[in-house]
């Protein structure tokens, strides 16, 4: 177990002092991995917070029922009455068209500097349906359809409808993620190992001389996996870093609209973050692995 | 310790490097193998290493037959046999202390057994206080030294040492040749292939004579 952990830290020494020795090849691999690493964590950022959004949208589904102009408090009251009928109904709220514009201006702060009349406001009375889960989309569509022709109802309005499609569009968006770190991961495995190979040709001697002594395979790969997995590990540090930098940025200086609010609502989880370093870390270790090929293949006088 | 059985090899470009070498070596023998250049010398000792395969015929060494040996027995074979090369083979970028314990930094050892094994070999050589030192800032005879101490290192049943004397002048090779019969007195197999008459006769030991890919002599 000691020569384990021994064998361990020489090959961490090694490894580090083989980019130190190649630091200019090395920074370029750390900036390759890191850029497929930073798509790869954009696109699950992105995604992370577009679904957590979906998620709190799902716990307080609501459909919303515009009342027609000039409604009477009696005919609020009785539209209220039908709404608590249906089975599919959890809560009803009803929003004044007060209530409704400052709902608006908090979502959309510009709406302010539209001049209205003196005490004249544009929106309508609603009622907030909060609905039961699990539901029915035919049931609620039969209920739209029957919500028409009552003379106090001018249109009701669905969130599940926005949830669907954004649910749609984030699943493109998490696939298009994978897709292009799929791409550049594969041309980031490729640049580590041409780059490890670069380094290892240019300590063929060495690694004959380890061959001819008695070193095992795994002996002689283990510095340049170890310089590997460094590149790959130093890359995943990188890109979130990278990562974290944006999302400050985000929040904080360029997040003006209620899109880009929800988009920079929250940082990579943990787990997601473990993920890259853990896919940095495997992608570097698997460069160097690859690149010396078949260790018998570097034997004395294989390379002139 | 090695036997060829009717041992052939053929490069490709058709030349016989070996012809019909049927010859034993017995442990704990000191043994000179000459011939002029082109005998087939470095060939035998390649074999016998096993960087090179018979075209026909069987190699034993150290009780394997290396036909039989997979990759992975390899590198597990290859540490009881010490092999040493008149180009030294060193690493010029580490320290003597590095270059002879490279294999068993590699195996998981400590730095205080691997000190303690790098001294007492350096000791046998007479490099003892030069372990820090880088191999260019040695002379030729003593980058020759380290390369044996490294040799010596894991403890080998046999030693193979291709012209180990052919870069130095007459003086140091035979400060080397000593070191080597120093070597086998504590019981390993040495088998030294050199084209240097003067040597052979100067000190004892089964003198194996090749020509042409033919044993001449097998010196028993």
């Amino acid at each position: 177990m000691m020569n384990y952990f021994r064998l361990f830290l020489y090959f961490l020494k090694e490894g580090a002092i083989g980019i130190i020795r190649h630091k200019t090849l090395h920074l370029f691999a750390i900036f390759i991995v890191s850029l497929s690493l930073f798509v790869l964590g954009f696109s699950r950022y992105v995604t992370f917070n577009i679904n957590s959004v979906l998620e709190l949208w799902e716990k307080s589904l609501e459909a919303r029922v515009i009342l027609k102009e000039g409604i009477t408090p009696k005919d609020i009251e009785k539209t209220i009455n039908f709404l608590k009928k249906q089975d599919f109904v959890e809560e009803t709220k009803l929003i004044t068209p007060d209530e409704a514009l400052q709902l608006l201006e908090k979502i959309s702060p510009s709406i302010k500097s539209v001049p209205f009349r003196e005490n004249e406001n544009p929106l309508p009375y609603s009622i907030a349906v909060k609905i039961k889960k699990p539901f029915s989309q035919e049931r609620i569509k039969s209920f739209v359809e029957e919500a028409k022709m009552r003379g106090e109802i001018d249109e009701v309005v669905l969130d599940w409808q926005w949830l669907e499609k954004l649910k749609t569009y984030s699943k493109f968006l998490a696939f298009l993620g994978w897709l292009l770190f799929v791409a550049l991961g594969i041309s980031s495995l490729f640049t580590v190992t041409a780059i490890t190979r670069i380094i290892a040709l240019s300590r063929k001697e060495e690694i004959a001389i380890l061959y001819s002594l008695g070193a095992t395979s795994s002996a002689i790969r283990g510095p340049f996996v170890t310089s590997g997995t460094i590149v790959g590990f130093l890359s995943s540090v990188i890109s979130i870093v990278f990562l974290l930098f944006v999302h400050i940025m985000l929040k904080h200086f360029i997040a003006d609209t209620v899109i880009l609010n929800i988009l920079s609502k929250n940082f990579l989880s943990l787990s997601d973050q473990m993920i890259l370093l853990l896919v940095g870390s495997a992608m570097g270790g698997a460069g160097g692995f690859l690149s010396l090929g078949s260790i018998h293949d570097w034997k004395y006088g294989h390379f002139k | 310790m090695i036997r060829f059985y009717h041992v052939t090899k053929i490069y490709k470009s058709k030349n016989y490097a070996l012809q019909d070498i049927t010859i034993t070596i017995h442990p704990r023998e000191f043994c000179f193998l000459t011939g002029p250049s082109g005998a087939g010398k470095s060939t035998f000792l390649k074999l016998a290493l096993g960087e090179e395969t018979p075209s026909s015929g069987q190699v034993l060494v150290a009780g394997r037959n290396l036909q039989t040996i997979t990759h992975s027995e390899f590198p597990y074979f290859r540490r009881k046999i010490a092999t040493v090369f008149q180009d030294f083979r060193l690493i010029l970028s580490r320290t003597v202390f590095e270059n002879i314990t490279m294999l068993l930094a590699l195996q998981g050892y400590s730095q205080s057994e691997m000190r303690k094994r790098a001294f007492d070999v350096l000791r046998l050589v007479g490099l003892q206080s030069r372990m820090e030192a880088f191999p260019e800032e040695l002379s030729r005879g003593e980058q020759q030294r380290v390369a044996i101490a490294r040799a010596l290192i894991s403890k080998p049943h046999l030693l193979l040492a291709d012209e180990p004397t052919g870069n130095l002048d007459p003086e140091l090779a035979h400060e080397i040749m000593r070191i080597f019969q120093e070597i086998n007195a504590t019981g390993t197999t040495v088998v030294v292939a050199t084209h240097d008459k003067s040597l052979i006769t100067a000190f004892s030991g089964r003198v194996i004579v090749l020509a042409k890919g033919k044993l001449i002599d097998s010196g028993e």
